[in-house]
């Protein structure tokens, strides 16, 4: 009797496995979005996609210990994706308020050339040429 | 008169430089013409030496080469499917037959894998049909959808050599 509840457990234990196998690739997708997002918002997400793809090369070889390691990995890509984005965010504001700073600098050395830009480029001219004499041809 | 052309001078310098400044920022997610590759290597790693005659059972050493210039970080599958003449595979239909290996591989932009595959086939015949069709996730629909790229090997395999 316990020979063949042992068998039984044995046959079972491929599919169990295979089971996991794909709960864990439903994992490894759900990551993948979340890696997605964080690109979206500017995160550099390479290292993360570096250690998603060792989880999903863990998950294809089947083995028991590396499902285990998979699935630990997989949760600490997921936990560092949130970081990512966040400096990810972080990263595309300040290059937005660099941008925008830059083009007000512009705007204001525009206005400053406007105003005031012939009188120094005269004012230049003349010192440059301070003590020319003019003949008449 | 000068006045004025020094002014237009230094308001096009000006211009020019807050051009300068915001391009980059504008152009860096911009991808004019995004697209994905699949490949099928023979076991050298080549284009070529792919396996022609084969034995049931008998396994078989290629590689497959996915490619990523779609912009952004993609997650691809290859559906590896066996089939025969008779079925039809397209770059809008995927080939109607039992997936005998799948292999997932997530790819920033600009990168490519290449992954080495083991397979063997089960069942004797001739012009058997092996293709390999790429699939890509969609965020936006949750699911893999076929990416319009296969490639495929045509095998006798025999029952004994």
């Amino acid at each position: 009797m316990v020979l063949y509840a042992l068998l039984i457990l044995l046959a079972l234990l491929p599919t169990a496995s295979a089971l996991e196998q794909e709960e864990l690739r439903a994992v490894a997708v759900e990551v993948f979005r979340a890696i997605s997002e964080a690109e979206r918002a500017g995160g550099d997400v390479s290292e993360l996609v570096l250690r998603l793809n060792e989880a999903i090369r863990l998950i294809d070889s089947e083995k028991e210990v590396d499902l285990a390691q998979a699935k630990v990995l997989l949760e600490q890509v997921r936990a560092q994706t949130s970081l990512v984005q966040a400096a990810g965010v972080q990263q595309t504001t300040k290059s937005y308020l660099d941008i925008g700073a830059t083009l007000v600098v512009l705007g204001v050395v525009g206005v400053l050339v406007w105003v005031y830009g012939s009188q120094v480029f005269l004012r230049l001219w003349v010192r440059r040429r301070v003590g020319w004499r003019v003949e008449r041809p | 008169m000068i006045e004025e052309e020094v002014k237009a001078v230094a308001l096009v310098i000006i211009g020019l430089m807050g051009a300068v400044a915001v391009y980059p920022v504008l152009e860096a997610s911009r991808v004019v013409e995004p697209f994905s590759e699949l490949g099928v290597l023979g076991p050298y790693m080549k284009i070529g030496d792919y396996p022609r005659e084969l034995v049931v059972g008998e396994e078989f050493n290629l590689y497959l080469y996915v490619g990523n210039h779609e912009g952004t970080t993609q997650y691809y599958r290859v559906l590896v499917k066996l089939g025969d003449q008779s079925m039809n595979v397209s770059n809008t239909m995927p080939l109607d037959a039992p997936v005998v290996a799948q292999y997932d591989v997530v790819l920033s932009n600009e990168f490519n894998s290449t992954i080495p595959i083991t397979l063997s086939v089960g069942k004797a015949g001739l012009n058997q049909r092996l293709v390999f069709e790429l699939y890509k996730y969609d965020v936006d629909s949750g699911g893999f959808v076929y990416h319009q790229r296969w490639n495929q090997l045509w095998l006798n395999v025999t029952s004994t050599r």
